[in-house]
């Protein structure tokens, strides 16, 4: 082989060698989540609930995806803003997550789904401001009309779905509504006499109690 | 003649627009919680943890109807409140807009 031959072999070689080296060195089989790390001493799976939100977390829950209750609080004291909390030995496998908020007008609470827990790994999983469910309080206004059926659907929605009332609301009481997604709202309300009552774009955002007057 | 014509035309059009686009949802009142008050008046700098798109996070979506276990609630409540029954796709009467 000619020097100049050789040269180019041999630079050709350390070239691939490199990108070889360097292919190794970025991809890790284990690595399907870029926000998850090793967890050290940890003998399980942990989760760790970072609060970037405003607001003190008061109670958090963790549950197998398959199951169809949440459990049981695995907070020791409430989780402040800017704080994180290690929910440690969880048994690998899928989870639902519900962090929980009770403010000085309603209850609010944020969700996450099919978390993937892995054994010696920690997952950080974060609440912010706008993770948050909102609320809407409608207060009946009529001189003496009762609602008998109240329906609040995404503006969006074709249809009314579900009454939201469980008993009647009389004058001036009111209907509490709270784990509502943030978005605009459609407002039905159905009295005992006279017709119904209907209410368009009715903003619902996280952290935040709307009240509508009705009548 | 024609500029006192077009000085009420241009007058007056705002204010025959204005009360169109009055909608019956605009009497309402929101409150929102202290904290989050507060914060808007934080100066960015000083949050710790910084909010981006690609990191793992609680969201308000509500994706599956999971019970709370017996007395999960006991204490907050001090008014009578529902839990919201989430949209089901078609379900109820059909919505005439």
């Amino acid at each position: 082989m000619k020097p100049a031959k050789r040269k180019l072999f041999v630079l050709m070689a350390a070239i691939c060698l490199g990108l070889a080296l360097i292919g190794t060195g970025c991809h890790d089989d284990d690595d399907d989540y870029h926000h998850d790390h090793d967890g050290g001493y940890y003998g399980s799976g942990t989760l760790r609930l970072i609060n970037g939100s405003t607001m003190t977390i008061d109670s958090f829950y963790l549950s197998p995806a398959d199951r169809w209750s949440w459990g049981p609080n695995l907070l020791y004291t409430s989780l402040p803003s800017l704080a994180s909390a290690d929910i440690l030995d969880i048994t690998a496998g899928l989870y639902d997550a519900r962090a929980r908020v009770v403010g000085q007008y309603s209850e609010y609470s944020a969700y996450s789904y099919d978390i993937p827990i892995r054994e010696r790994r920690i997952y950080d999983l974060y609440a912010y401001d706008s993770s948050f469910t909102g609320s809407l309080r409608i207060v009946n206004r009529s001189a003496g009309a009762t609602m008998v059926a109240v329906y609040v659907v995404p503006v969006a929605a074709t249809s009314w779905g579900a009454n939201q009332l469980s008993a009647p609301v009389g004058p001036g009481a009111s209907l509490h509504l709270y784990d509502i997604a943030d978005g605009d709202y459609d407002i039905r309300i159905v009295w005992d006499t006279g017709p119904d009552s209907i209410y368009h774009d009715i903003p619902v955002d996280s952290l935040t109690l709307t009240t509508k007057d009705v009548s | 003649m024609k500029k006192s014509l077009i000085f009420l035309i241009l007058v007056g059009l705002p204010l025959l627009v204005l009360p169109a686009v009055k909608t019956d949802g605009a009497d309402f009142s929101q409150q929102r919680e202290g904290a989050l008050l507060n914060a808007r008046e934080t100066p960015p700098a000083a949050v710790g943890v910084q909010e981006e798109t690609n990191q793992p996070r609680l969201t308000p979506r509500i994706l599956k109807s999971k019970s709370a276990d017996a007395g999960l609630e006991a204490g907050a409540q001090q008014e009578k409140r529902d839990r919201y029954k989430p949209y089901i796709a078609g379900e109820g009467e059909k919505k005439i807009k």
